[in-house]
C-alpha cells in the first residue's frame, strides 16, 4: 500500500489528473444506470424544459430545451462517445497492427504490397468517407430487410476503425523494423526459432508499449472524429446523447442557455486531453519511435 | 428611400426556377414573388383581385372562365405579355408533374384525354381558347373530362399560387433546350433576377420598368436589390438579424417569436392568420398505420399543451385538426379525441400482442427545434409501447420523400395546410391525388377515404356559400374521427425585422383600391414590391 | 528522376482508388441512380435529359468510372440537377471560402508556430516554453468543434466586430471585412495547427541546435538570432513543410465544422449536402479535388525533399 501511495506521488500531476479524470468517466459510464444522482437521459422533468435551470444544485450541467438533466445526458454521451471510439480502435489495432507486423517483420513483396495500401486508405480524405458511408449504410439499412442490423453503431464503428487501420498500421511497422534489427531478435532467430515464435516471445511483448500509446492517443483522435460526425448528424441517433449531438442540438441557444452546449464541450475537451496525456506519457517513458514522417 | 434589404429564410428551394417545377415553401414563394407577378393577388376582403389578368369572368354555373391580360407588360427580356404567353405558362404547369395533381378538374384536350383511357392525363394539354391576343378561356372538367363540365367558384384563387406565376416563354423555352438556364428566372416581377448561389444566396435588383405604381403615381419597387439568404437554423437566423446581419426574416419558431415579442428595436408582423398546423403526417398505406385504432393511439398520447409548454414556452395554440381559426372549416369542438395515455397504451397493446412489436421511423427536418419535438414525441410515443427512431432530413429531402412515399417515410413532422379556403386543400387530401408509393403524389399520406372525397368535392363544387362552408367542417370532423393526421398546434409566422424596414404588407392592388394580401393570404412571406428602408 | 516517376505513378494508382471506391461507395444502396443522379422529384422529361446525358448508368461499375474520368479529364466535371448547377460553377462559387478558410489557418498556425517554436527550442524550459508545451498540448487535444463554439460564444456574439453570420467578402474587395469574416474560422482550425508545428518545430529545432555546426557557429561569435532564423531554421524548414502538407488532408474536416458554425458557403457545407441528396456527380468531383490536392502537395514536397538532401531521399525510400 505504501510503495503504491509512493508510487502516486511519484507521478506527474497531469498523468495523475488524467487517470483520475478517466478513472472518474469510466466509472459513471458503467454505473451510470443505478447511480442515484444520475437521471435517465431521456427522463424529462416537469418546469425544466426549454433551458429553465443552469447550472446549480439539482441540475449540476443544466437542463436542456425538453427539461432534460445535461449531467446526466453528458454521463451516457460519454458512455457512447467512449464504448465506439474504444471498440473501433480495437479492430484497428487488431487489423492495422497484423498488418504493420506482417510488414515490419516479414520485409518483401508483403511490406511493398502492405505500404502501398496504406498510402492509399490515408489518401481518402477521412471526413468524406466517413459521412458517405455512414450515410449510405443508412440507406441501406433503411431500403433492405436482409441490412436491417446495420444500425448507426455499426455504422460508425465500421468507419472509424476502417480510419485507424493505416495510421496504426504505420506505427506497428515503424517499431517493428527497429526491433527486427535488436539483438535478441537476431539471437533468437541464430538459434533457429521460426518466424511465428520469434513474433510471439520477442516481438509482440515488445510492442506493447506501442500498442498502449497507440490505443490512448488513437481513442482521443477518434472521439474527436466522433465528435465532429455527431454534430454533422452522422453519429448515433437521438436520443442517444453523444457529445456531438448535445453540442449540434443545442448551439442555437448558445447565448442563452450557454450550459447546454459549453458543458459537453468541456467533457469532449478534457476527455481528449487526458486520453493524450497518458498517451503521450506513455510513448515518453517507452521512448516510442513514431513513424517517419 | 431606396437601398438594399437583406432577407433570412429557412430552406433552399429544389429545382429552382421555372414556376412549373420550384417546390415552393413559403420562403421560395417570397423569392418568386419578387422576379414573377401572380394571375390574381387576394384583397383585404378575401375577394380575388386580378394583378397581371385585367379581368376574370367566370360563366354562370363557374364551368368556363373568361380571362383577359393587361395590356402593354412586357417580361424583363422584353418579350411582350399576352395571351399566349400565359397559356404557355398554364399549360406547362399543368403538365408538369409536381403541380398537375392540383388541377385535377380541369378538362384536358378531348383527343389526349380519350387516348389516356382512364390513365394519367398529366401529359394533356388544357382546354383553353385563345380569343384574341390578350383573351383566352379555360374549361373545368371532371378528372380532366371536358364532358364533365364542373362547378368550381374557387377556381381563380389557383391563380394567385404558384401556377399563376407568369415567366417569359421566351425564357421557358430556352430552358428547354438547356436546362443550364433554369435558375435565371425572368418574369415581369418588380425586381429582376440577378445572382444565385444554391444554399447561400439570391440577388435581385430594381426593375426599372416595373408597370404597377403606387397611389401617388411613383414608380415601384422603391429598393434598388434583394438578398435572399437561406439560413436554416432559425435562431441563427434571430442572432443574424440582432446583429444587423440581416434586415427581415421570416420564422415559425415559436420560441424565437416569444423571444423578439416585446424587443422595440425588432418589431414583428405577425401571420396568424389562414395558417398552417403542425402535425405529424402519417403514411396511410403502411400497414400499422392504416389501422385507425393504431393512429387514434398515437394521437391520443400526446398531450398537445405539454408540448408547446416544453418546447415553446406556452407560447401557442393546441391544434385539433388540419383548420387554424379563422379558416373555413374550422371548429372549435370536431370531436377530436383527448389526451388519454392509457387509453392508447391499451390499443398499442391490443395491436402488438395480434402483429408483434410496432417501431415508427419519425422522420423530421434538422432545424433544432424539430428534432425537440421529434424527441419529446419519441418519449411519449415510447411510454405507450411504441418504439421510436428519428431521422433527420433537409428539408427538401424531406418534402422529396414524402412527394415519392419513400419506403422510410412512415411519420414526418410536418407543416401544412394554409390558405383560405378547404378547396384550396383538395389536392393533398383526395384519392385522386394519392398515387401509389413511388410515384409522385401530393396526397403524401395517401390519404384514401370516400368521405374525405365527397366532402372536398362538395367544398369546391357546392352551389351556396354555406353549402360550401358545411362541407369544409364536415372534412374537419371526419379528419379528426379517422383521426387520419395528428394536428399538435398551429403555426404562427412572424416576420421580424429592424426599424429600418417599412412599407412591409402593403403592396397595392393594380387598381389603387387597397392593398393585397402578403402571399394570396398563404402565411410565411411579405411582399417587397412597396418596401423601402428610412435613414 | 526515376523517384519522380515512380511518385507520379503513385499518385495515379492513389487517385484513380480512391475515386473509384467513393463512386462505388455512392452506389451503396441506392435503387435508381438515374433519379438520385436527377435530384429526386423531377418529372419525365429530366430523367429523360439525365439519361441521355449520362447513357452508361446501367453499364458496370468499371465502365462507368471510366466514363467518369475521361469527362473529369476532359474538364466536364458534371452538373447538379438538384440545384440546378454545373459543378464547376459550384466550385466557383463556393471554393474562395474553403481555400481561405484552409489558408489563412495554415498562416495563423505558422505565424504563431514559428516564433514560439523557435523560442521554446532556445530558451529550453524557460517560462515561455512551459507554457507553450501546456498550452499545445491542450489545443491539439481541443477539438474544432470546441474551438468553434468557444470562438462563437466569446467572441462572435459578444464582440460585434465578428459577424455571426460570415459572408464571403473577397479580400481584394475589402480587405477589413474579409478579414472581420475569415478570422474566427481561421483561428478555429489555426489553434490547432499552430500547436501541432510549435511542438514540432520546438523537437526539431532542439536537435538541430545541439548539432556540430551549430557549435560553430556560435564560436564564430554569430548572434543568437542569425544563428536561430537563418541556419537552424533552414534545416527544420522542409520537415516543418512536410508536416503542413500533412496536416492538408485532415483541414478537411475542420472547414466543414468550421464553415457550418459560421455560416460560409463553403465546399465542406456543400459536400454534406451532396451526401444526404446522393448528389453523386457532386461527391465525386469534390473528393477527386481533395485527392489531388492533398496528394499533388504531399508530392511536390517529397521531390523537393529528395532534391535537398540526398540521404533523406534514400532513407525515406527504405522507409
Amino acid at each position: 500500500m505504501m510503495t503504491f501511495l509512493k508510487k502516486i506521488r511519484r507521478l506527474h500531476p497531469t498523468t495523475l489528473f488524467a487517470s483520475l479524470w478517466l478513472g472518474a468517466l469510466t466509472f459513471l459510464a458503467i454505473f451510470a444506470p443505478v447511480l442515484p444522482f444520475v437521471r435517465g437521459y431521456g427522463e424529462r422533468v416537469k418546469g425544466a424544459g426549454r433551458f429553465k435551470f443552469g447550472p446549480g444544485a439539482d441540475f449540476l450541467f443544466g437542463s436542456d430545451a425538453l427539461g432534460r438533466d445535461m449531467f446526466a445526458r453528458c454521463v451516457y454521451g460519454a458512455q457512447i462517445s467512449l464504448r465506439v471510439a474504444a471498440s473501433s480502435i480495437i479492430v484497428g489495432l487488431l487489423i492495422g497492427g497484423s498488418l504493420g507486423l506482417a510488414a515490419g517483420y516479414l520485409r518483401g513483396w508483403i511490406d511493398r504490397v502492405v505500404s502501398i495500401l496504406v498510402d492509399i486508405l490515408l489518401a481518402f480524405p477521412a471526413l468524406i468517407i466517413s459521412i458517405l458511408i455512414v450515410g449510405r449504410f443508412d440507406v441501406l439499412q433503411a431500403n433492405n430487410e436482409a441490412f436491417g442490423w446495420l444500425t448507426r453503431t455499426w455504422s460508425i464503428t465500421f468507419v472509424l476503425s476502417l480510419l485507424s487501420i493505416a495510421p496504426i498500421a504505420r506505427i506497428v511497422r515503424a517499431q517493428t523494423l527497429s526491433l527486427s534489427q535488436r539483438e535478441f531478435v537476431l539471437a533468437a532467430r541464430s538459434l533457429g526459432a521460426k518466424n511465428g515464435r520469434v513474433i510471439f516471445r520477442e516481438i509482440l511483448p515488445n510492442l506493447i508499449p506501442a500498442m498502449t500509446s497507440v490505443v490512448f492517443t488513437g481513442i482521443a483522435i477518434l472521439l474527436v472524429s466522433e465528435g465532429g460526425l455527431a454534430f454533422l448528424g452522422y453519429s448515433i441517433k437521438p436520443p442517444s446523447p453523444s457529445w456531438g449531438l448535445l453540442v449540434s442540438e443545442n448551439r442555437e441557444r448558445l447565448q442563452e442557455a450557454w450550459w447546454a452546449t459549453i458543458f459537453p464541450c468541456i467533457m469532449l475537451f478534457v476527455t481528449v486531453l487526458a486520453f493524450n496525456i497518458i498517451g503521450d506519457r506513455v510513448a515518453r517513458r517507452f521512448d516510442i519511435r513514431e513513424a517517419a514522417l | 428611400m431606396g437601398g438594399k434589404l437583406v432577407v433570412g429564410g429557412e430552406a433552399e428551394v429544389a429545382n429552382p426556377w421555372t414556376p412549373a417545377a420550384i417546390q415552393c415553401d413559403s420562403f421560395c414563394q417570397m423569392r418568386a414573388r419578387s422576379f414573377y407577378d401572380p394571375l390574381v393577388v387576394v384583397d383585404e376582403n378575401l375577394d380575388y383581385q386580378p394583378y397581371l389578368a385585367e379581368t376574370i369572368e367566370p360563366n354562370a354555373d363557374n364551368t368556363v372562365f373568361t380571362v383577359t391580360i393587361r395590356q402593354g407588360i412586357k417580361f424583363h427580356d422584353g418579350t411582350d405579355l399576352d395571351a399566349a404567353a400565359v397559356m404557355d405558362n398554364l399549360n406547362r404547369g399543368a403538365k408538369g408533374l409536381l403541380i398537375s395533381a392540383a388541377l385535377v378538374d380541369l378538362a384536358r384536350d378531348p383527343a389526349c384525354f380519350a387516348a389516356a383511357a382512364g390513365g394519367s392525363v398529366v401529359g394533356c394539354d388544357l382546354v383553353m381558347e385563345q380569343i384574341d391576343d390578350f383573351t383566352f378561356t379555360i374549361a373545368t372538367g371532371k378528372a380532366g373530362d371536358l364532358s364533365k363540365p364542373l362547378p368550381w367558384p374557387g377556381f381563380p384563387y389557383y391563380f394567385g399560387g404558384q401556377w399563376g406565376l407568369i415567366a417569359s416563354p421566351t425564357w421557358l423555352a430556352e430552358v428547354d433546350a438547356d436546362s443550364t438556364k433554369a435558375p435565371n428566372a425572368v418574369g415581369t416581377g418588380p425586381f429582376m433576377f440577378d445572382s444565385y448561389a444554391p444554399g447561400d444566396k439570391l440577388v435581385v435588383k430594381k426593375n426599372p420598368n416595373y408597370w404597377v405604381k403606387d397611389a401617388a403615381g411613383n414608380a415601384l419597387p422603391y429598393l434598388d436589390e434583394l438578398e435572399f439568404r437561406v439560413i436554416p437554423d432559425s435562431q441563427v437566423r434571430a442572432a443574424a438579424l440582432e446583429a444587423g446581419d440581416l434586415d427581415i426574416m421570416a420564422t415559425s419558431d415559436a420560441g424565437v417569436l416569444l423571444d423578439l415579442k416585446d424587443n422595440p428595436d425588432f418589431p414583428t408582423l405577425l401571420q396568424n392568420q389562414y395558417g398552417e398546423t403542425n402535425y405529424i403526417l402519417l403514411h396511410l398505406t403502411k400497414p400499422y398505420l392504416a389501422d385507425q385504432s393504431v393512429r387514434c393511439a398515437l394521437l391520443q398520447a400526446l398531450d398537445k399543451q405539454d408540448i408547446i409548454d416544453v418546447i415553446d414556452g406556452g407560447n401557442g395554440v393546441p391544434a385539433n385538426g388540419p383548420f387554424s381559426p379563422g379558416q373555413q372549416g374550422f371548429l372549435e369542438d370536431n370531436g377530436s379525441l383527448p389526451y388519454d395515455p392509457e387509453a392508447a397504451a391499451a390499443a398499442i397493446e391490443a395491436w402488438e400482442a395480434a402483429n408483434g412489436p410496432l417501431t415508427v421511423n419519425y422522420s423530421t427536418t434538422t432545424a433544432a427545434r424539430s428534432l425537440q419535438v421529434a424527441q419529446y414525441v419519441q418519449d411519449v410515443w415510447g411510454q405507450v409501447g411504441v418504439d421510436v427512431t428519428i431521422t433527420q432530413i433537409e428539408q427538401s429531402k424531406l418534402i422529396n420523400n414524402a412527394l415519392f412515399g419513400d419506403p422510410a417515410f412512415d411519420a414526418f413532422g410536418w407543416r401544412n395546410h394554409a390558405g383560405l379556403f378547404a378547396d384550396q386543400q383538395y389536392y393533398w387530401w383526395h384519392s385522386s391525388a394519392a398515387l401509389p408509393d413511388g410515384a409522385l403524389a401530393l396526397n403524401f399520406g395517401r390519404l384514401n377515404d370516400p368521405q374525405i372525397d365527397q366532402f372536398l368535392e362538395e367544398a369546391r363544387s357546392g352551389a351556396t356559400k354555406e353549402d360550401r362552408d358545411a362541407a369544409a367542417e364536415n372534412l374537419n370532423r371526419r379528419f379528426a374521427e379517422g383521426c387520419f393526421i395528428i394536428p399538435t398546434s398551429y403555426t404562427t409566422w412572424g416576420i421580424v425585422h429592424n426599424t429600418s424596414v417599412q412599407g412591409i404588407g402593403q403592396t397595392p392592388t393594380p387598381d389603387g383600391t387597397g392593398n393585397a394580401r402578403d402571399g394570396a393570404g398563404f402565411p410565411g412571406q411579405v411582399w417587397l414590391t412597396a418596401a423601402f428602408k428610412s435613414a | 528522376m526515376r523517384y519522380l516517376l515512380q511518385r507520379i505513378g503513385q499518385f495515379i494508382i492513389v487517385f484513380v482508388v480512391v475515386t473509384f471506391v467513393v463512386m462505388c461507395a455512392t452506389r451503396i444502396g441506392s435503387k435508381d441512380v438515374v433519379r438520385d443522379l436527377a435530384g429526386g422529384t423531377v418529372g419525365d422529361e429530366v430523367i429523360a435529359k439525365v439519361e441521355a446525358d449520362y447513357p452508361y448508368l446501367d453499364k458496370p461499375l468499371v465502365i462507368q468510372y471510366g466514363y467518369w474520368l475521361k469527362d473529369m479529364v476532359t474538364g466536364n466535371m458534371g452538373y447538379s440537377y438538384a440545384q440546378s448547377q454545373s459543378v464547376i460553377d459550384m466550385f466557383q462559387q463556393r471554393l474562395p471560402s474553403t481555400f481561405f478558410i484552409g489558408f489563412w489557418s495554415i498562416f495563423l498556425g505558422l505565424l504563431i508556430a514559428v516564433p514560439l517554436g523557435i523560442y521554446s527550442a532556445y530558451r529550453r524550459d524557460g517560462p515561455v516554453d512551459r507554457v507553450a508545451s501546456y498550452s499545445s498540448f491542450a489545443f491539439i487535444s481541443t477539438p474544432p468543434l470546441v474551438f468553434a463554439v468557444f470562438l462563437l460564444y466569446f467572441v462572435a456574439l459578444k464582440i460585434d466586430t465578428f459577424p455571426v453570420l460570415s459572408n464571403y467578402i473577397a479580400p481584394w474587395d475589402s480587405p477589413v471585412e474579409h478579414f472581420k469574416n475569415f478570422f474566427l474560422p481561421s483561428l478555429t482550425l489555426g489553434l490547432g495547427l499552430a500547436a501541432v508545428w510549435t511542438r514540432f518545430l520546438r523537437a526539431d529545432m532542439i536537435l538541430t541546435l545541439q548539432s556540430d555546426f551549430i557549435m560553430l557557429a556560435r564560436a564564430k561569435g554569430m548572434s543568437p538570432r542569425r544563428i536561430l532564423y537563418r541556419h537552424a531554421l533552414r534545416s527544420s524548414i522542409l520537415s516543418l513543410i512536410t508536416s503542413v502538407a500533412l496536416q492538408l488532408s485532415g483541414l478537411v474536416g475542420g472547414a466543414v465544422i468550421a464553415e457550418q458554425f459560421f455560416g460560409l458557403a463553403g465546399i465542406g457545407t456543400r459536400l454534406v449536402f451532396a451526401v444526404q441528396q446522393n448528389d453523386i456527380l457532386v461527391i465525386q468531383a469534390i473528393t477527386a479535388v481533395l485527392v489531388v490536392v492533398v496528394v499533388f502537395v504531399n508530392l511536390v514536397v517529397d521531390l523537393l525533399y529528395a532534391v535537398v538532401d540526398p540521404r533523406i531521399r534514400h532513407a525515406r525510400a527504405l522507409g
